[in-house]
């Protein structure tokens, strides 16, 4: 026999400890199913009797609500945890006074005060949730508390929070929240999208701030106020956005900032959005400005747009030819004489598509309306 | 004479012995390494997924679903002789929750009735659609198709046949949207798979660069409109195998590479990339076999030849549902084919192994993936033929032999079994307790037949490279989801088609 360096004296003792380990995680896998199933019954248990009269308040369209909530704050401790979050869960879904009857349970609960507790907990899990809490159950004069923790050092319960003020619908925070989307340091910071929603849901009374953000240092910061500007829309912002397009050189922000003027400026701007499709300008820009040229240009646009045809970059030339087919009736006509021409070069090839996928659309409304 | 026998074979004893001496330790601390490290990266998963799903409740993806701030996504799919299931894969890929995507379809000179499928069903009528000249394409497009209605956001392009990954660089060049996915077209997504797998691109618009998402095997699911409504394991032992390699390999272990920050391999089964660094990096390579990890490997270098910041992540809960082989003729090829694209494409970035310059995917994942990926099979078989020659000569004893495979396969189960245990602890996809069964019985039944099996296999695609024979794909023989009725409820093996890849 070969003597072997591995003896079987290691090699039974490691035999024993893997059998050991496989057994032990046998029963791991059973035991977490029947520990799953165990608490998901009991948990259904619980909130069977609560369900009708929970989802009978969130209907809203019932007189009894006072009773109804009373009957639901009145519920067992031992239930009280799992009906409390299956109304945060609702609370997530409906708005008005159904939301408004279901906050009332949760405040009787003196969930409103566990949270705030939790907002200083270790855990970054328990902040994010409280911060959550607090923002379903639209606690206004809880914002002072929670903007601080839009820097918080966990990046979850940075956005949580964020979009907690913004269900808390206090415009004082729009600034805070703005400004967050910076990076500190290396650090990244809220996504710009996360800032643009909650700020978006405050409302057209956060005009100065957005205004005010779009001189900010960070292009972080001055996107995301571009955006807002978009979304809601602001249109007391159309002079500061005139002024910061014509500022920046960042494409990216750019780009979002002549959307943005699409939405809130006026044909005034025709010259300053045509300016932006030569040839010179980003691919990016160049497609930002066409859109926005067919918002606020009306039949000025066709001047613009009209060239972009034969633009060398196809995606560009697309564009144009899309846009202008459903502009007006005079644009549609300038594409179709290019189209109906025997070329067969890619800018006749784009107007054919353009003509035919409006025609396409078209003949669906038609149908429709017959 | 026969002492010259009883002396060669002496000698063979002699050689095998001192072999068995000397390897026998080496042999052992690799099983023992291998599966160490799939052990922890089976951790490093169950963190990630701890992490996800305590966030889930707040995580906002209602909002981001009614969110005009979601970016754009394309979704590309290869279509080759599909016809069985291109219709529910393209209703799933329509019907998607998400509030900006468009699907092109590529058909890559299919010769079934995959697009006559198609155009019946979406009432597809030809445009003249240029297609943007982004990347270069070894067939160019030669008709595009768009729904009759006009709304439906869906592109049929029909090209001549070249492949699957020339034709994916037709659907990124024709792609309208910032993101692209990438999926196969015999898959179903989830519902929320784009929510999901997008959501990182939102968050971090400038550093992410490229996603992947979770695959697991559709056999034995119930398909409806295109959607897998009822999750059940494989009838067939081979696929039953396949669920729980899939869950340890891919599910867990890319999830514990994504969040060591080393990931390298985004299945081209699902898989979601910023269209304009697909642009820049020059698309999916049509000569490559393992072209979705070369591409991968592609991004990285140039990510930090440019010193970018940038992020790879594998998003752990969307869903992608694919069918695996359930023959083993077509299971052997696959990992023939897997084995030597693994291997080209390693070979072909050996420049990037351990050079600082390319961080943790230089100095840990490439190692990792050499050491244990490519080398595994060599070592495995080599173990097992030594063994093997050395109880045929009574060199090794019965007793001795059987402690020692005990050993090293106990390990690999060890490791699945704790992939087991993870899946049981967060996702819990298959809810029934016979599922449940036949789950932990896979798990031990790979390590005997299967593990050896597809060790051969994989050294079969790997000297099949390198003796310079050239890739052959054969016919893929697949299931389907069913008939065309999106809304028929079926299991997913009904019926049986053929597939060139």
């Amino acid at each position: 026999m070969a003597p072997s360096i591995v003896g079987p004296a290691l090699l039974w003792t490691l035999l024993w400890a893997s059998v050991g380990v496989l057994a032990l995680q046998l029963v791991l896998v059973v035991g977490a199913r029947v520990a799953r199933t165990t608490r998901q019954g009991r948990d259904a248990r619980a909130l069977s009797p609560l369900r009708p009269l929970l989802l009978e308040l969130a209907s809203g369209d019932d007189d009894a609500s006072e009773d109804l909530a009373g009957v639901l704050a009145g519920a067992p401790p031992s239930t009280r945890m799992v009906l409390d979050e299956a109304i945060l869960q609702l609370l997530g879904k409906i708005r008005g006074d159904s939301s408004a009857a279901l906050v009332d349970v949760l405040h009787r609960h003196g969930r409103e005060r566990k949270a705030i507790e939790d907002l200083a907990s270790r855990s970054s899990v328990t902040r994010a949730h409280a911060v959550w809490t607090l923002g379903v159950m639209q606690e206004a004069e809880s914002v002072p508390k929670v903007v601080p923790l839009l820097h918080d050092r966990s990046p979850d319960v940075a956005l949580t929070a964020a979009r907690a003020l913004g269900m808390m619908g206090d415009p004082v925070a729009a600034t805070a929240i703005l400004t967050s989307a910076a990076p500190v340091g290396s650090r990244p910071g809220l996504p710009a999208w996360i800032a643009v929603e909650a700020v978006t849901s405050l409302g057209t009374v956060t005009a100065p701030q957005v205004r005010a953000a779009l001189d900010h240092p960070s292009s972080d910061v001055r996107w995301a106020a571009a955006m807002v500007i978009a979304q809601v829309p602001l249109l007391a912002c159309a002079q500061a956005l005139r002024e910061s397009v014509a500022r920046e050189t960042h494409p990216r922000l750019v780009s979002v900032m002549v959307l943005a003027l699409g939405v809130v400026g006026s044909p005034r701007d025709t010259a300053l959005l045509g300016s932006l499709l030569e040839e010179t300008q980003d691919a990016q820009i160049r497609r930002a400005a066409i859109g926005a040229l067919a918002e606020v240009g009306g039949s000025g646009a066709l001047v613009w747009l009209q060239p972009m045809l034969s633009s060398s970059d196809v995606r560009v030339a697309e564009r144009a030819a899309t846009t202008l087919v459903s502009l007006s009736p005079a644009g549609h006509a300038a594409v179709a004489a290019i189209a109906q021409s025997e070329d067969s070069g890619a800018s006749a090839r784009l107007c054919r598509y353009a003509v035919r996928q409006h025609g396409l659309g078209r003949s669906r409304a038609v149908r429709r309306a017959g | 004479m026969s002492e010259i026998f009883e002396g060669v074979l002496e000698s063979t004893r002699s050689v095998v012995a001192v072999t068995f001496t000397v390897l026998s330790l080496p042999i052992l601390v690799y099983f023992v390494l291998i599966n160490s490290a799939y052990l922890m990266l089976v951790v490093f998963s169950f963190l990630d997924f701890r992490h996800h799903l305590r966030r889930l409740p707040f995580a906002g993806r209602e909002q981001f679903m009614g969110s005009k701030m979601s970016p754009g996504v394309t979704i590309v799919a290869a279509m080759y002789n599909e016809e069985m299931g291109i219709h529910v894969s393209a209703q799933s890929m329509l019907s998607l929750h998400y509030p900006r995507h468009e699907v092109v379809i590529v058909d890559d000179g299919s010769t079934d009735r995959g697009f006559a499928v198609l155009e019946a069903a979406f009432h597809l009528v030809r445009v003249d659609r240029p297609m943007p000249p982004d990347l270069a394409v070894r067939e160019e497009p030669t008709e595009v198709f768009v729904p009759a209605n006009g709304r439906t956001r869906l592109t049929v392009v029909r090209k001549a046949n070249s492949g699957r990954a020339d034709s994916i660089n037709v659907g990124i060049n024709f792609a309208r949207e910032d993101l692209v996915v990438f999926i196969d077209a015999d898959s179903v997504l989830d519902p929320e798979a784009l929510l999901a797998v997008t959501k990182p691109f939102a968050d971090d618009p400038v550093r992410m660069v490229a996603a992947g998402g979770v695959i697991r095997a559709v056999n034995g699911c119930t398909v409806r409109g295109g959607r897998v409504v009822d999750v059940r394991m494989p009838h067939g032992l081979l696929e039953r195998i396949q669920v729980v390699e899939y869950l340890r390999a891919f599910h867990l272990g890319r999830s514990g590479w994504s969040r060591v920050g080393a990931l390298i391999l985004i299945s081209g089964a699902f898989g979601i990339f910023r269209r304009d660094v697909l642009v820049e990096v020059g698309g999916l390579d049509p000569s490559s076999i393992g072209e979705d990890f070369e591409l991968v490997l592609r991004v990285h270098r140039r990510m930090r030849k440019l010193r970018r910041p940038y992020r790879v992540q594998f998003v752990t809960e969307p869903i992608c549902w694919t069918e695996v082989p359930s023959s083993a003729a077509v299971l052997a090829r696959q990992r023939r084919r897997w084995h030597r694209g693994l291997w080209e494409t390693l070979w072909a970035y050996r420049g990037m192994l351990g050079n600082p310059r390319y961080g943790r995917v230089g100095l840990v994942a490439l190692p990792f993936y050499w050491v244990f990926e490519l080398l595994a099979p060599i070592v495995e078989m080599g173990g097992l033929i030594l063994v093997a020659v050395g109880w045929l000569l009574g060199v090794v004893d019965t007793g001795y032999l059987l402690l020692f495979m005990g050993v090293a396969y106990l390990f690999g189960m060890l490791v699945t079994l704790s992939a087991v245990t993870v899946e049981e602890y967060s996702f819990h996809r298959y809810g029934r307790w016979s599922d449940l069964l036949v789950t932990l019985w896979a798990a031990l039944a790979e390590n005997v037949g299967y593990r050896q099996f597809t060790a051969l296999w994989r050294l079969q695609g790997w000297a099949a490279s390198v003796a310079g024979r050239q890739q052959t794909w054969g016919v893929m023989t697949r299931t389907g989801f069913g008939n065309d009725d999106p809304d028929a409820d079926v299991p997913s093996a009904p019926a049986s088609r053929t597939r060139k890849q």
